[in-house]
């Protein structure tokens, strides 16, 4: 009888253990190492130590579900499947410090695909068509300061990813003229053409210029504006800082007006603008028009000054075929003169505080719209939208047009509008993100024909110097632009693509002076283009 | 009787122990496997032909195929979320019946009981929706050239995967050319300034229409048993760019003939029949004939003394379109020809004079002279919506009597443009219909003259009216107001869906007008608990 006792105690603790083992083991184990279904580790849902600690971290939760996961996915973890398009699905929540679900949004990029998913009313958000590798990953919401990081995606066909928002600080901002009536509404009534005042706050202090933008804003510092649609009383917008103290700044595009220092408790932070102070900063241009076959002032010619983000149909010339418009914002300005039956003529223009930009004689010929066809890489014709440059226009160096666009009808055609006689760049975009580009002269001694084919991508960094611009210029092997683009400091890593083959490159800076040029082979990897 | 051995009971009582610990743990052990064990194996795991089969079943719809879904039990085990009470994710892949993965297209989720839940865009094929309650949901789509998807899904936490391949269509390209073969919309446009556009359209249907249909308010009109891609001048991107001479593209189930017709708005201009494994089918019709069918409206504006207004801006426009318009002359009159009929916002604008918003009814081919339109100078009153969280908007209409053939067009204001918003209205009665997400509320006002102060709507829960719509493939138009003619919703309905509206309750007159013009009216009563409204 205490035999046959022994024996089953002796075999219940044996059972007990290896029983344990199964249910506790888990716990007790090694971390899973990162990437093989949850990678990278999930983040907490406790409030964070510092208010500098903005990136996730592990979180005691999140771990015991990874870990408790782990003891099953050594020998059932299903993998991301190359072929599948579901490919990775990313699962999470997007909550506040206090674990609430947060009002914010979640984006990856990788390479040029992007990819995006808004919080539920839970937090909870889901993505799927993700690959593994490593994806830029930026969360914002209104209320909160924003989180870029990079995610090191697995093979997992599932992973989770928490992330935990910390909450800004928001600052109504006023902005009133001197004698107390709304600052914002008295520079639309005194300078129709500029763009609202744009407010930015950051950590350090705002240097007094920034590099120029074509935008109407330039966008600068970790604060988030929402502005007032219809400002009324001086109340302009509402500023959410990452941190406090902060410096704020007031701008008009790349114009620091004014900025103060925003301490810990503050909630409301004031300007005092001077619109004729402002006044005295605007700039005007003036040009002749004229027909290029004979040397007479166009009538009718229209000729128009504005930032990329505006449009308009600008000052009509005298019987000389002169105009001058007044009031422009000081920063590069898109320069646009259209005559019936003519050409027109598009570049962006430097225009400096209080500058009187004179352009001379622009001498428009007969519009001839430059036709061709756009295929597929079967040789088929395709559709695409275009994009084109006038290289003659181009006389210093700034990002190719995005403003203007055309599309192909059914059968692959198109025609450019505006264009005339010179070298014409054109770019164009199909579907599935393929691309073609190719500089013709007009009129063309045979026919344009531009090739759709997978795009190759190369990846240009910048220096993070808010004070610098820089304009990158690819060229073709007869060393003619191909490809223009304006490298804002806000992306100090972007990415240009073209199809495949070597290209020559100038960098151009804020002053048009070169800093840098040599040569791209595109479709080779890496392609990196470091601008120093 | 012999006495046990002294280590007996204590073994028993160990042994007991131990017995119980190992159930414990056996039970612990069992519950974990359980948990590990995600609930929508059924539709995300990799089980073949049997999770097409019961993804369809459960749906108690006409579903689509649903391939085997890849995604194994154990990934959605990884996934499980970390925090709170467990919430699903439902996700996967929309391709067409070739098995292309779907790039462009929306794509919509909801409740089992109507209520909207997400959207997501389809842009590689895949979708997703997270922070779901496990249960029923039904899924909805907008894809060029596909059939609409409408299926219900059993949503299990914490992933469901669910594949769909849509079912194969009949893609039909409708033409319309002029008698010497040049494309129609080109011709016309040589007397109508920019053409018909968008407006030039085509319907299929599975009999012939036996009559015009009701006027529309919209550009975009949907009726019948297909969906219209048309050529639309705003694409500027070339990808699905057509000819000319296309109207645009007809996508309906290939099971059946239709009579197609080409429409003005709502207007049939002509019909034929229709064949499944048709491509192409072509209208030919002169541009004069074309022409005949527009409309012209004339009008004098005046003032409250009956002086013309000169250089008042006229224009007739549907609810989709804004601006444009011609001014008055000096006697104050102006003539708007080459008009697609339809149920026109008749938008007279003036520096320092108002109109009453209304909407005219202008039938194919009419000349109509509204006579004279009366200008004063507008109240100001100021819309405060600070009170209102979230996406919140205010709906106005004029109250007074209007001439036959007019009716009151509404104006809006959205919470998202501001915390307030300056209305400068024609003098008169007007009805407010206030939604935000924390509460509802209607007004009735005198505007004759200003309000003391800014306007604010004491915002109360309200119930929930669900108007479920069961047009099909005809046309009904919904207009539902209080009896005090406070518009709260209006409609122009086909196929099946189900809104819900919040509206303070109380009762309502439902007027819904089906696809021959008739119109019915229907006291809706609508309680705390809410209420539904069947269409038609």
């Amino acid at each position: 009888m205490v035999g046959r006792l022994v024996v089953l105690c002796v075999v219940e603790v044996v059972v007990a253990a290896v029983l344990a083992v199964q249910v506790f083991g888990g716990r007790g184990t090694a971390p899973e190492p990162v990437g093989t279904a949850l990678a990278p580790p999930p983040v907490p849902e406790q409030p964070a130590a510092g208010r500098a600690g903005t990136l996730p971290v592990p979180s005691p939760a999140a771990e015991r579900t990874a870990d408790a996961a782990s003891v099953q996915r050594e020998h059932v973890a299903a993998k991301w499947r190359a072929d599948d398009p579901v490919g990775v699905l990313l699962m999470g929540t997007l909550r506040t410090v206090g674990g609430m679900p947060a009002d914010a949004t979640l984006s990856l990029v990788r390479d040029q695909v992007r990819k995006g998913a808004s919080a539920a009313a839970d937090g909870g958000y889901a993505v799927a068509g993700l690959s593994p590798g490593e994806w830029q990953v930026t969360v914002r919401g209104d209320a909160f300061v924003q989180v870029e990081t990079t995610l090191q995606l697995g093979d997992a066909a599932v992973q989770q990813r928490d992330f935990v928002l910390e909450p800004s600080f928001p600052v109504r901002v006023v902005i009133v003229t001197p004698d107390g009536a709304d600052g914002t509404r008295a520079l639309r009534m005194a300078l129709s053409g500029w763009s609202d005042f744009h407010v930015a706050g950051q950590r350090e202090p705002f240097p007094e210029r920034l590099a120029p933008t074509d935008y109407g804003a330039v966008f600068v510092g970790d604060a988030r504006w929402s502005s007032e649609m219809n400002p009324r009383d001086g109340a302009a917008g509402t500023l959410c800082l990452a941190s406090l103290p902060a410096h704020v700044a007031l701008l008009q595009r790349h114009l620091v007006l004014q900025q103060q220092l925003v301490r810990p408790g503050q909630d409301e932070v004031k300007f005092v603008v001077d619109v004729d102070a402002l006044r005295a900063l605007a700039a005007s241009a003036s040009v002749r028009v004229l027909d290029a076959s004979t040397g007479e002032p166009l009538a009718k010619a229209r000729v128009a000054l504005h930032t990329s983000n505006r449009g308009g149909m600008g000052n009509t010339v005298d019987a000389d075929g002169r105009a001058v418009v007044e009031g422009l914002s000081p920063g590069f300005l898109q320069c646009t003169i259209a005559a019936p039956e003519h050409e027109t003529f598009f570049h962006t223009v430097r225009v400096a505080p209080g500058e009187r930009l004179e352009l001379g004689d622009v001498r428009l010929g007969p519009a001839e719209p430059l036709a061709g066809t756009v295929l597929g890489p079967d040789g088929k014709p395709a559709g695409a939208s275009l994009r084109w440059t006038e290289l003659k226009w181009r006389t210093s160096p700034a990002a190719f047009s995005h403003n203007r666009s055309a599309g192909t009808e059914a059968d692959g055609s198109f025609k450019l509008w505006g264009t005339g006689r010179g070298t014409i760049a054109v770019q164009a975009r199909g579907s599935d993100g393929l691309v073609a580009a190719g500089v013709f002269d007009n009129p063309p001694a045979e026919p344009v024909v531009l090739q759709l084919a997978r795009p190759s991508v190369c990846t240009v960094t910048r220096p993070p110097d808010p004070t610098r611009a820089f304009t990158l210029t690819l060229f073709d092997a007869r060393g003619r632009a191909i490809a223009g683009h304006a490298l804002e400091p806000r992306a100090t890593k972007t990415t240009v693509s073209l199809p495949a083959g070597e290209y020559t490159f100038e960098v151009h800076d804020e002053q048009g002076r070169l800093v840098q040029s040599g040569s791209l082979v595109f479709g080779a990897e890496p392609c990196v283009l470091e601008v120093r | 009787m012999n006495a046990p051995p002294p280590l007996v009971r204590p073994l028993q009582v160990l042994a007991v122990l131990l017995g119980a610990a190992v159930i414990a743990l056996f039970t612990a052990w069992l519950r974990m496997d359980a948990a590990a064990a995600p609930s929508s194996v059924r539709e995300s795991s990799a089980a073949g032909p049997d999770a097409s089969v019961t993804a369809a079943a459960a749906g108690g719809a006409a579903a689509p195929a649903v391939p085997a879904a890849p995604a194994p039990e154990s990934a959605d085990r990884a996934a499980t979320p970390a925090s709170g009470a467990e919430r699903a994710v439902l996700y996967g892949l929309v391709t067409s019946a070739g098995g292309d993965a779907i790039r462009d297209g929306v794509l919509w989720l909801f409740r089992d009981d109507g209520a909207h839940v997400g959207t997501d865009s389809l842009r590689d094929g895949t979708y997703s929706f997270a922070g779901l309650d496990a249960g029923r949901y039904r899924l909805r789509s907008r894809i060029a050239d596909e059939l609409a998807l409408d299926r219900e899904v059993d949503v299990a936490a914490p992933t469901t995967r669910l594949d769909v391949e849509l079912p194969a269509r009949w893609l039909l390209t409708v033409n319309a050319v002029t008698p010497a073969g040049e494309p129609l919309a080109s011709e016309v446009g040589k007397t109508m300034r920019g053409g018909p556009g968008r407006l030039l359209m085509a319907a299929a249907f599975a009999e012939p229409p036996a009559t015009d249909l009701p006027l529309s308010a919209y550009a975009e009109f949907t009726t019948g048993v297909a969906t219209f891609r048309g050529s639309d001048p705003f694409r500027m991107r070339g990808e699905k760019a057509l000819p000319r001479e296309t109207v645009g593209v007809l996508t309906m189930p290939a099971d059946r003939p239709v009579t197609v017709a080409l429409l003005l708005r709502s207007h049939i201009v002509a019909q034929q029949p229709a064949s499944p494994g048709q491509d192409v089918l072509t209208f030919t019709l002169a541009a004069d004939a074309f022409l005949r069918e527009l409309a012209t409206v004339r009008v004098r504006v005046v003032d409250a003394h009956g002086a013309p207004v000169a250089g008042a801006r006229v224009a007739l426009n549907d609810a989709q379109t804004g601006g444009g318009g011609q001014p008055t002359g000096d006697d104050g009159r102006i003539t708007v020809s080459h008009l697609v009929p339809g149920r026109l916002d008749l938008e007279i604008s003036h520096q320092e004079l108002r109109a009453p918003m209304v909407q005219v009814d202008v039938p194919p081919g009419a000349d109509l002279d509204l006579g004279d339109v009366v200008l004063a100078p507008g109240t100001r009153v100021e819309v405060a919506m600070d009170n209102f969280v979230g996406k919140g908007a205010v709906r106005f209409n004029l109250l007074d009597p209007l001439p036959p053939g007019r009716t009151c067009k509404d104006g809006y204001v959205s919470r998202e443009n501001g915390a307030t918003w300056p209305l400068d209205v024609y003098p008169g009665r007007y009805g407010f219909f206030a939604a935000a997400e924390n509460g509802v509320a209607i007004a009735e006002l005198d505007l004759r003259t200003p309000p003391a102060g800014p306007l604010r709507f004491d915002l109360q829960p309200g119930a929930s009216l669900r108007i479920d719509n069961r047009v099909g493939s005809g046309f009904a138009r919904l207009d539902l107001r209080t009896p005090g003619g406070v518009v709260v919703r209006r409609r122009e309905l086909s196929g099946t869906s189900v809104e819900l509206v919040r509206v303070p309750p109380g009762s309502y007159v439902a007027e819904i007008t089906d696809q021959s013009g008739a119109v019915a009216r229907r006291e809706v009563t609508v309680a705390a608990a809410g209420a539904t409204l069947v269409v038609p």
